[in-house]
């Protein structure tokens, strides 16, 4: 398997990248949900 | 059932009684900072739990029962060529007991939460580490219990020939309780405020006591094959006890703050 | 020297991340030096990887997910590590930014941890033929997961109660003790190993220990902004959550 598209490899990196990726959009998500709401009560 | 939470109720004050061990020292000489000194209080409690469980025979009668219909399925179920048997009795022998630790581990608060007993041992002005080591030696010697019930039910239904490999199954035995009993007590003890305990207890613990059924498991395997289990081994076994019933000792203490 | 730098970054990281678990809010404006710092490593290590990497011999090219899988080690355990810190802290203080440097360490960690279960068997098939085999490297690190697993679950069921963050601290020091002896029990139940022996004892080629030391760099560097963002949204639900109460 010596094609420079091997599934696997780029599957390793993708998986890596999208997870690594969703969790940092969904911290963003909840901290800008939190600024929201304190700016409410404020 | 007022029997366990009335017991509960009668040998829990260690702060005002304790048993006439207690009293006895409280009037000699020094003690520890605590109204009664560390040891009496842990054989206070474990003799209490012990009490509890030869009275009742709730806990010991389960476990029992328990284990014995377990190893009769199994038993049946699974492959039964002697090579065979020899290649994963060990192994299954510390996989029931792990399953029917999690039934006397379980009940190892039951009857302080249920007798409001808790409330007196957390006002207790003793060291708690203690009355985790009190507690975890009762589990602990239930549990050697059943071991030796379960070593006799494997030879009768499975053929298994204790007697050459009994002395280091007898250790394997000895530590593999202390280590369950450590560790069960003490996340029995933080479950047992937390809902789906059932589910709970064992998810905290099986990762954790992987090290106690691979020792305990490979000793025995090891004995009765006939052969010594090397004493890097017991090492191990004997630090992994150490080491948990330190950070118990130490940590129950916030454990039953809350 | 790859080493050096790499040790060096994680001693740095971990020193940056306990800084900033004292304020999170008002700390986390570093994070942004962070990050941008992440990004310029993983580009270096990305042009490691795709052009100044040999193609290994007997693998063929799918060796390179080497640079992804490996990378994912130490922030694995660091996260065991703030989660043991944190717990220690707390227990001793009572203050909650212990317990937030530890519940951010575990979320952090445990993907880390996932990444390597799920990174292993990617690269596993092609080379060796089976998605999972039983070998001390990935059984380990399947019990390392179930025991973050166990962390998260008992964190989730206990919330809201006052002993949650009493209960996670302790799970969070004995699960962390138990390692060492999770690994020494896995080695002995499994005897030998398929997994590759370890390179940096047996010495990679400059090339291969460059670009894998350029992705550890990176990833610890990750690892750290996504525990300082967690420390922080951390602090915002605690500051919340005591508005609430103080309202009620």
């Amino acid at each position: 398997m010596d094609e420079p598209y091997n599934p696997y490899l780029i599957a390793a990196y993708v998986i890596t990248a999208v997870v690594l990726v969703t969790y940092a959009l969904r911290l963003r998500a909840a901290r800008a949900a939190l600024q929201r709401r304190a700016q409410g009560r404020s | 059932m007022s029997g366990p939470g009335a017991s509960a109720a009668r040998t829990e004050p260690q702060a005002s009684g304790g048993g006439w061990r207690a009293a006895r020292h409280r009037t000699s000489g020094p003690m520890s900072r605590w109204g009664a000194p560390g040891p009496v209080v842990a054989i206070t409690v474990l003799n209490k739990d012990l009490l509890l469980d030869f009275r009742t025979r709730d806990r010991l009668g389960h476990m029992a029962v328990f284990a014995l219909l377990v190893v009769a399925l199994l038993s049946i179920v699974l492959p039964s060529s002697p090579t065979e048997r020899l290649s994963w009795s060990p192994a299954l022998l510390w996989v029931v007991l792990l399953f029917t630790s999690l039934l006397g581990l379980a009940r190892s608060f039951q009857s302080e939460t249920e007798g409001g007993a808790i409330a007196l041992l957390v006002q207790a002005p003793v060291d708690r580490g203690w009355v985790f080591l009190g507690k975890a030696g009762a589990s602990a010697l239930a549990l050697i219990g059943v071991e030796l019930w379960t070593a006799v039910l494997f030879t009768v239904f499975l053929d298994v020939d204790w007697s050459a490999a009994w002395p280091q199954a007898l250790g394997a035995g000895l530590l593999g309780a202390l280590g369950l009993a450590a560790l069960g007590t003490l996340l029995s003890a933080m479950s047992v405020a937390v809902r789906f305990r059932e589910f709970l207890l064992p998810v905290l613990l099986f990762p954790l006591v992987l090290p106690v059924l691979v020792f305990a498991s490979r000793i025995t395997a090891e004995a009765l094959a006939g052969r010594e289990a090397p004493g890097q081994l017991w090492a191990a076994f004997v630090l992994y006890d150490w080491v948990f019933a330190l950070i118990g000792y130490f940590v129950f203490d916030y454990v039953l703050e809350d | 020297m790859v080493s050096a730098i790499v040790m060096l970054t994680t001693a740095l990281a971990t020193g940056w991340i306990v800084w900033l678990s004292r304020d999170p809010e008002a700390r986390v404006a570093s994070a942004r030096a962070v990050g941008a710092a992440a990004w310029v490593v993983i580009a270096l290590w990305l042009w490691l990887v795709v052009y100044y990497a040999p193609i290994e011999q007997v693998q063929g090219i799918v060796q390179k997910i080497f640079y992804v899988h490996i990378p994912a080690i130490i922030p694995m355990y660091l996260g065991f590590v703030l989660t043991a810190v944190g717990g220690i802290g707390y227990l001793r203080t009572r203050d909650d930014r212990w317990d937030q440097l530890a519940i951010a360490g575990a979320e952090v960690g445990v993907i880390f941890c996932s990444l390597m279960l799920v990174v292993g068997p990617i690269w596993a098939k092609p080379v060796w033929g089976h998605w999972w085999v039983w070998d001390l490297r990935l059984t380990s690190t399947l019990v390392l997961w179930f025991i973050y697993v166990a962390y998260l679950f008992l964190r989730g069921l206990a919330f809201g109660s006052d002993a949650a963050k009493t209960f996670t601290s302790v799970y969070g020091i004995v699960g962390t003790a138990a390692i060492p002896f999770v690994y020494f029990a896995v080695d002995l139940a499994q005897g030998s190993t398929m997994h590759p022996s370890n390179p940096a004892r047996e010495g990679l080629p400059p090339a291969m220990g460059q670009t894998v030391g350029a992705g550890m760099v990176a990833f610890v560097l990750v690892f750290a902004w996504l525990v300082a963002r967690r420390m922080e949204v951390a602090a915002l639900e605690a500051r919340e959550a005591s508005a609430l109460r103080g309202a009620a």
